[in-house]
Parts: C-alpha cells; sequence; structure tokens
C-alpha cells in the first residue's frame, strides 16, 4: 500500500492504534433557512479490531458522520474539528490521498443497495472496478477477484450472476454486492451506514452473519450506524448514541443497555422493551432549529432549569447535567 | 408585478406576440407602402427614410411586404393547429378507449413518424398544388399523429384510475367519462405542445415558401421573400436578414409563450415534459 | 438481447408497409397522368395523341383496381426497378442511390459534429452548473432553439462566403462544401441535444451510485465519464438518432440553400416538375432509411440501458420507482 505523504505525530500513544479518532467535530450546512447543525461537538473512538454502533433516530445527523470520515461530504458543508483514521489526518489531508484511503483502508455500505449501484453497469464489472482502482488489477485479474469476492460474500453461481443487473438481483443480494466491493482491498475499517434497514428480516439476519464473518477474517474495525438495536448487539461492543447532532451517551454496549444513564437513552431502551415498548414523547427537532441548552431538554422528563439554557458538558460517559 | 418577474418568458413572448399580431391585422394601415407595387428605379436599396427596411429586387418596399406577410405564415399556421389539435384529440381518445382501433391507430402513427414533416408536405403539395388548402393539409398530416399519441397516453393513464370505474358504475356514457375524466387532463398538455408547435408551423409555413412551393406569389411571404433575396446576398443583404429576421422573431415569440404556459401548468399537474421533436 | 432484436424487427413490418402504401398513393394519386408525361417526353411533343396514352396507360394496368395496382407496383419496387425518372429518363433508384449517398454524407458528418458539441457542452454546462459558463449555453442554445435552420444558414453563408469569402456558397465535390451545411445542421440538431444532455446529466450526477463510485476511491473524471456520463447516455442517444433519420431527407431547406444534391433536394425538384417516379423512389428510400436508422438507435439504446431489454421501463436510479 502507498503511504500517504502526510503524516500528522500522533499527540497520545494510543491514538496510533486506533483505527478511527473523531475529536470536536462540528458540520454545518449553509441553507436557504439558515445554517443547519448537523453535527454538534462530536467525539468518537474506534479502536483496532473494535466495533462501534452509532445508534439514534432517523435525522439525528448518523449518515453525515459516515460521509465525513470518507470526505465525501459535498462542498458547500463546513467541516470542523479532527477526523483520524489510523492516524492520518482525514480533513488536512490531499484530495488525491483520501482517495487512496478510500476503499484501501475504509471502505463504506450504504443502505438500500439497489440504488447504491450503477444501473447500466453488471454487478460484477463493478465490484471488479473496486478491485482494479483500489489494488491496481489489471482486467483479467481484477475479473477473477470479482468472482471470488462475489462467492466470499454467499452469492450463488457467481459466474453466472457476474453479468446480471442491479435490477434483476433481490435487495438482498444487491447488499452483499456491495459488501464484496467494501472488502475488494481488504480494509481495515468499515462503515456500514444503516446496511440492513429495508429489507427483509430474514435477510437481515444472513447479513449480519455475513458481517460478522468478514469482520472476523479481515480483523477490521467496524462503525455501524443504525437505529436498529438488536442488529447492533450481534456486531457491537460499544456504542454512541446521538440526538440532534450530538453524542449523547457513550460506552459498552451491555453496560449501557443494562444501565442507561441518559434520560434520551433510557427513553430509547423503552420503546425496545419487550414488556411495555413506550414511545418517547414529542419529536426529534429538525437539525436547523434545535433547542437551546440540551438538544434534548424539552421532552426530557428529567428536565431542569439549567437545561434549557446551558449546554451540558462530557460527564461519565454521559452528556446530561444529571 | 412578481407574477411578471416569474414569467419573464412567457410575458416577453406574449408581448412579443402580440406586436407581431397587431402589425398583421392592422398591416393596411400601418404599411408605408402598397406591398404589390414595384418601383424598379430603386430596386435592392437598404433602408432609407421613404422605405424603411428597403426594397426587394423589384423595388418593393420590404417593410410592408413583411407586415403583410403576418398574415399567411400565423393565419395558416394557426388553423393547421387547430385541425390538428382536435384531430390528434380524438384520435387518441378513440385509441385509448377502444383496444383494437388502437393497435390499427399506433401502426398508423408509426409511419407517420418513419417520415420527416417535410418529406410528407412535400408528398402532400405534390397531390394538392401549392394552394393555401394543399399547405394546410400539408402542415396538419405529419402533425396530427404526435398529437394522437400524447392524448393516448395521457387517457390511458387517466383511463386507469379508478375514479374512471367510479363514474362508469354510476352510469355514465362515455362522451361524460371523456369531458369530465379526461378533457381537463388532456388540455393542459395539448395546449403547451399546440402554442410550442405553431413555431414550428410557422417555420414550415416558410420553409415551403422558400422552396417555392407554399404561398405563392403575390401575396407576401417570408420564407419567398428570403428565397428571393439569396442569389443577392452579397449586395442587398437586407433582404433575406430581414425576412428571415420575422421568422425567427416569431417562432421565437411563440416558443417563449409555448414554454411559459407549460411551465405555469406543470406545477398543477406534476408530469413530465415532452422533448419538443424536430416536426 | 437476441429476442429484443428480433422483437423490433418484427415490428418494422407494418411500418414499411404503411410506408410503401404511402410512396404508392404519392405515385397513383399525383396529379398529372405519368403515361401522358412519359409520352410527352418520348415523342418530343406537348400533348401525346389519345389514343397512345389510352393504350400505354391499359399496358402499364392503371385501369386496374387499386389493390391490383399496388401489388403490381410491389413486385416492381421489390426487383428494384422504380421506373424511370419522367424528366431525365434516367433510372429512379441510381438517382435516388446518387442522392442518398450525398445526404448519408452531410448528415454524418453533421452528426459528428453534433456529438462533440453535446458531449463537451452539454456534459460540462451539467457538471459545472449555475456557473457562467452553464448560463452562456443555456442562453445560446435558447436562441439556438428559436432560429430556424435555413435562417442560420443563410447567417452562415453571409459570413463565411460573402464577407470572409472563406467558404463556397454551395455545391458538392471538396471538403470545403461541405462545412457551411454541415455547421449549420449540426448547430440546429445540437441545441435541444445539449440541453437534453445536460438534463440527463444533471439527474445522474444526483444519483447515489456515484456516491457509492467515489467511496471505491474512483477519480473524480472516472466517476463522472464512466458512471454518470454512461447513465445519463440513453435519452439522448435516443434524440440523436431520431434526428439523424430526420436529417436524412428532413434536411431539405439546408440542401437547396447550398446546392447539396441531398435526398431532400431530389424530392423538391421532383414535386416542383410533378416527376411522380422520383417522389415515389424518394419517399421510399427516405421511408426505409429513417426506419433502419431507428432501429439501430433502439438496438443502441438497448444496449446501453440494459433495464429496456427486457420490455420494463428504465427505472429512475434516484427513487427505485419506474
Amino acid at each position: 500500500m502507498k503511504q500517504c505523504p502526510i503524516k500528522e505525530m500522533p499527540e497520545r500513544e494510543d491514538e496510533v492504534r486506533s483505527a478511527l479518532d473523531i475529536s470536536a467535530l462540528n458540520v454545518v450546512f449553509p441553507t436557504k433557512v439558515g445554517d443547519v447543525h448537523v453535527a454538534r461537538d462530536v467525539y468518537l473512538r474506534v479502536g483496532e479490531n473494535e466495533s462501534l454502533c452509532l445508534a439514534g433516530e432517523s435525522g439525528c445527523g448518523k449518515s453525515v458522520l459516515a460521509l465525513a470520515i470518507t470526505r465525501l461530504l459535498p462542498k458547500k458543508a463546513n467541516i470542523q474539528g479532527k477526523i483520524r483514521v489510523h492516524g492520518v489526518d482525514i480533513l488536512e489531508a490531499r484530495e488525491e490521498c483520501v482517495r487512496r484511503i478510500r476503499c484501501r483502508q475504509i471502505s463504506l455500505i450504504q443502505e438500500q443497495p439497489s440504488l447504491c449501484l450503477n444501473p447500466v453497469m453488471n454487478i460484477g464489472s463493478q465490484v471488479a472496478e473496486a478491485a482494479r482502482v483500489s489494488l491496481g488489477y489489471s482486467s483479467a485479474q481484477a475479473k477473477r477477484a470479482a468472482l471470488d469476492l462475489l462467492r466470499r460474500t454467499g452469492i450463488p453461481e457467481p459466474k453466472h450472476r457476474y453479468r446480471l443487473y442491479p435490477h434483476q438481483l433481490s435487495g438482498g443480494m444487491n447488499q452483499r454486492v456491495m459488501i464484496a466491493m467494501a472488502l475488494a482491498a481488504r480494509p481495515r475499517l468499515l462503515i456500514a451506514d444503516e446496511p440492513t434497514t429495508a429489507l427483509d428480516p430474514y435477510i437481515q439476519v444472513q447479513l449480519i452473519e455475513l458481517l460478522q464473518g468478514v469482520k472476523r477474517e479481515l480483523g477490521a474495525s467496524l462503525l455501524l450506524i443504525t437505529h436498529d438495536l438488536d442488529v447492533a448487539l450481534e456486531l457491537c461492543t460499544d456504542v454512541a448514541i446521538m440526538y440532534a447532532g450530538q453524542v449523547m451517551e457513550r460506552g459498552k454496549l451491555e453496560r449501557v443497555v443494562e444501565n442507561p444513564r441518559h434520560p434520551y437513552t433510557q427513553g430509547l431502551l423503552r420503546c425496545f422493551s419487550e414488556e411495555k415498548p413506550r414511545a418517547i414523547p414529542g419529536v426529534s427537532p429538525p437539525l436547523s432549529d434545535i433547542p437551546s441548552g440540551c438538544g434534548f431538554h424539552p421532552r426530557c422528563p428529567l428536565a431542569r432549569p439549567e437545561c434549557a439554557t446551558m449546554s451540558p458538558i462530557w460527564r461519565n460517559g454521559c452528556r446530561c447535567h444529571l | 408585478m412578481r407574477i411578471l418577474a416569474r414569467h419573464k418568458g412567457l410575458f416577453c413572448g406574449g408581448g412579443l406576440l402580440l406586436l407581431i399580431f397587431l402589425g398583421g391585422v392592422f398591416a393596411p394601415s400601418i404599411a408605408p407602402h402598397d406591398p404589390t407595387v414595384q418601383d424598379l428605379r430603386m430596386r435592392m436599396t437598404g433602408p432609407s427614410f421613404t422605405y424603411p427596411l428597403g426594397t426587394d429586387t423589384l423595388g418593393r418596399c420590404l417593410a410592408s411586404r413583411i407586415l403583410f406577410g403576418v398574415r399567411p405564415s400565423i393565419g395558416l399556421a394557426m388553423a393547421a393547429t387547430c385541425m390538428v389539435t382536435l384531430a390528434g384529440i380524438m384520435v387518441g381518445v378513440l385509441s385509448a378507449v377502444f383496444r383494437r382501433l388502437d393497435m390499427v391507430l399506433m401502426r398508423i402513427t408509426d409511419c407517420f413518424f418513419a417520415l420527416p414533416g417535410m418529406v410528407l408536405a412535400l408528398v402532400i403539395i405534390s397531390f394538392t398544388g401549392p394552394n393555401p388548402w394543399g399547405i394546410l393539409l400539408a402542415l396538419s398530416v405529419p402533425g396530427w399523429p404526435k398529437y394522437a399519441r400524447v392524448v393516448r397516453g395521457i387517457a390511458r393513464s387517466q383511463l386507469a384510475q379508478p375514479q374512471v370505474e367510479a363514474v362508469r358504475c354510476m352510469g355514465a356514457g362515455p362522451l361524460y367519462v371523456t369531458r369530465t375524466c379526461l378533457l381537463p387532463w388532456i388540455w393542459p398538455q395539448v395546449t403547451t405542445i399546440a402554442t410550442l408547435g405553431i413555431g414550428g408551423k410557422v417555420a414550415t409555413i416558410a420553409g415551403l415558401g422558400f422552396l417555392g412551393l407554399g404561398v405563392q406569389p403575390p401575396t407576401p411571404e417570408w420564407g419567398a421573400i428570403m428565397y428571393g433575396g439569396l442569389p443577392v446576398l452579397g449586395i442587398a443583404p437586407h433582404i433575406s436578414l430581414f425576412s428571415g429576421l420575422a421568422i425567427a422573431l416569431t417562432v421565437l415569440a411563440f416558443t417563449l409563450v409555448g414554454e411559459g404556459v407549460h411551465e405555469a401548468i406543470n406545477p398543477l399537474i406534476g408530469e413530465d415534459a415532452n422533448e419538443t421533436m424536430p416536426d | 438481447m437476441t429476442n429484443f432484436i428480433l422483437a423490433r424487427v418484427l415490428a418494422l413490418i407494418p411500418v414499411l408497409f404503411g410506408i410503401s402504401v404511402i410512396a404508392f398513393f404519392s405515385l397513383a394519386f399525383c396529379p398529372g397522368d405519368p403515361a401522358e408525361m412519359a409520352l410527352a417526353r418520348l415523342m418530343d411533343t406537348e400533348s401525346p395523341p389519345r389514343e397512345a396514352v389510352k393504350e400505354l396507360r391499359r399496358k402499364l394496368g392503371y385501369d386496374r383496381p387499386l389493390p391490383v395496382r399496388y401489388s403490381m407496383w410491389l413486385s416492381r419496387i421489390l426487383k428494384g426497378d422504380l421506373g424511370s425518372s419522367v424528366q431525365s429518363g434516367r433510372p429512379v433508384f441510381k438517382e435516388v442511390k446518387k442522392a442518398m449517398t450525398a445526404s448519408l454524407e452531410l448528415a454524418a458528418s453533421a452528426m459528428l459534429v453534433t456529438i462533440v458539441l453535446v458531449l463537451g457542452l452539454g456534459v460540462l454546462s451539467a457538471v459545472y452548473a449555475g456557473s457562467f459558463f452553464d448560463f452562456s449555453v443555456l442562453g445560446l442554445s435558447l436562441v439556438g432553439i428559436t432560429l430556424p435552420d435555413f435562417f442560420l444558414a443563410v447567417l452562415g453563408i453571409l459570413f463565411f462566403s460573402v464577407y470572409l469569402n472563406w467558404l463556397p456558397v454551395g455545391g458538392h465535390g471538396s471538403l470545403l462544401n461541405l462545412i457551411l451545411p454541415t455547421m449549420t445542421l449540426a448547430a440546429v440538431n445540437s441545441v435541444v441535444a445539449i440541453r437534453l444532455m445536460r438534463t440527463s446529466m444533471l439527474q445522474t450526477l444526483g444519483s447515489r451510485y456515484l456516491l457509492t463510485a467515489r467511496a471505491k476511491g474512483l477519480r473524480e473524471t472516472a466517476v463522472i465519464s464512466r458512471h454518470a456520463l454512461r447513465g445519463a447516455l440513453p435519452p439522448v442517444v435516443n434524440y440523436l438518432g431520431a434526428l439523424t433519420g430526420h436529417m436524412l431527407g428532413g434536411a431539405v431547406v439546408v440542401e437547396t440553400i447550398f446546392m447539396w444534391p441531398g435526398i431532400g433536394r431530389l424530392l423538391v425538384e421532383a414535386v416542383r416538375s410533378r416527376d411522380v417516379f422520383v417522389v415515389q423512389g424518394c419517399v421510399l428510400a427516405i421511408g426505409i432509411a429513417y426506419v433502419l436508422v431507428n432501429l439501430g438507435v433502439d438496438i443502441l439504446h438497448a444496449v446501453l440501458d440494459p433495464r429496456i431489454r427486457n420490455g420494463e421501463e428504465g427505472l429512475d436510479a434516484n427513487t427505485g420507482k419506474t
């Protein structure tokens, strides 16, 4: 793998070892209705061979993080902060460098796979393209590699399906194709953005198993973005809960599920509880109009006067005044 | 005032069109000279005080000829468009309602699509000769398939709606269904295409006139004037230029109005535009 | 794919039949008696004797019912006998062939220039949408749409032949003769096609599969040319194909102005001189040419967009809906 010419000196020892390190990230989109703060003061860390689940409701800014890490956000987005992948500062690096990092070190798996594949190219050549670009294979080598990848992701009759088009395959198959593309260069960081949403539950189980296998085989770190905590429980060890663009709670998944500290997490888990699922009253705010102070205070059952005015600081794995 | 700014294309085109219309209607009063009177001493002179746009190869006042040329061009174009629209709507609706007829009619329209409009027009002129009725036919016959196709498409998608079944269950006859369920959806699209199409027909009339197979002299016709100016393009370019400009401006006006109508109507329907095919 | 082609070819037959009927009608219903005109030329007199005309009409079968005449005519046509020109006496087949070749020449060169313009201006103005370049392209194309082809031709002649004296006014023979008519036709063709390409590209540029392509590490130029462009091509190809067919015969006025001996001009001359056999031959040739070109375009379209091969309508890449 070609080394990227820019390499920041790590500030702390363990930063070198973390696959993904986000600090003080702020993402703002200037729009006609005003500035939209999609991510506010986000801190995240995924260590080597670890797996973090980024959970939250739709519209809380999770997908934006995935795009920010790979620097695929539109140009008008205003990004501040630091994102480090294996020690490389993504936001400061040259475009050429980031391009090489994509797919060689970071891979992105998206939701709605049928829309994420080029409809006029057959799936085999799309996978082969990933192999060709990231590993510098020739066409013949890339085709062989693509066939191998298709087989490894559990697509039956890879030789026949190589020539098929995305609209001829089911959603689950297409997602396997996406995963095959993501694996091409054996990346060390996998970002999966809602990989199983919009697919049948039966397919979801299969894909989860596939992802587990992939993660094991590559020894890669995983950043799983989802609103489905069941999927998270299968795949991840850590969790970060996001609400209105901020990370509200962070910690080991088991701990958080057993003993949630933040009122939002508590409410969220109540939604999933088997005995008496109860929704959190109200709706999550649009990112263009976030309440002042703690973003959750209008819906928080334990809100106190200072929650409305002061932004809570990070304390004890949780961002709350309590 | 805001409506004006939003639909500036429509208003520019509309204004231009109004001017052209008025010029044509009031041509006898506005024109500086009789368009047929020749003054052989003043042949091919450029724009001057007496002759605002100059004279043609026979010494006739170009401005007058162009003004009088509005009538045949636009008159025939609009008449043909009316014919084509009616024919197209009829065929399209019939085609959508009666499936067996549909097969036959669609094959027929395919044949018409296979020949460029100008070619069909020429063939028709070869039957009828270059008289106004012939020109009318020559403009209409190539045009109706497109309207029929579009109307058929709209009618078919509307007929598949549940409202139609409901109305039919209540005992509505085909005329009622057509009037209430189909026509409201057909009018907007057809109006758009028709307005855009008039421009094409003006161009076709001019083309036929240019080839000598359109409106015959002594009636002034822009295409014919332009053709007359070609041999003397070097010494008297104003003849072909001004007549050509008249054609171009008229087409522009209709196109702007057509696009403006299209934009204004579209938000109500939410359907995609048909690309304008060469007529 | 072969099924698709077969189906298309079969669908041609009724159209060809229709064209032949139109051609036959142009022969049968044209005022003026071909027998009389042929005899007039042969005998070199204005009004040949009645008896001779009647005799010739009986011999040629003009007194038989229409369907019989049609089948007689059809059998002659299929043998390649299109009759002889009333004016010149030369076989129509040869004249039509010569004229069609000339038209093909013009159409081919005009299409070449059009493709270059469309790919260049259309794609670039979509990629740099909203820029000054984009506005100028849009403005120019609006002007171009409204100017009829013969006006542009006259302007071209005025400028390049009369004032600058660079190019000949018309005629056929050298490359220089080709330039003005080509540019005129190309200008007329490209204006709508450029807008179409731009719209199509803008639609594809918003597709999600482009994100996948970028995430794979592809260079931006590759993303645009290999992924976005391929998705945007089908409707443009369709339109340009129809335009090509249209030029073979529809470019009458341009051919007349530039004295280009194409089939459109041949048709006009024939109509003017009531040369019915030539008219019929032209109609046949133009119709068949258009049908064949359309077939080619349909096949090309299916190659570029596999979604239509099975008879499905194209899927919208953004919403996944038809």
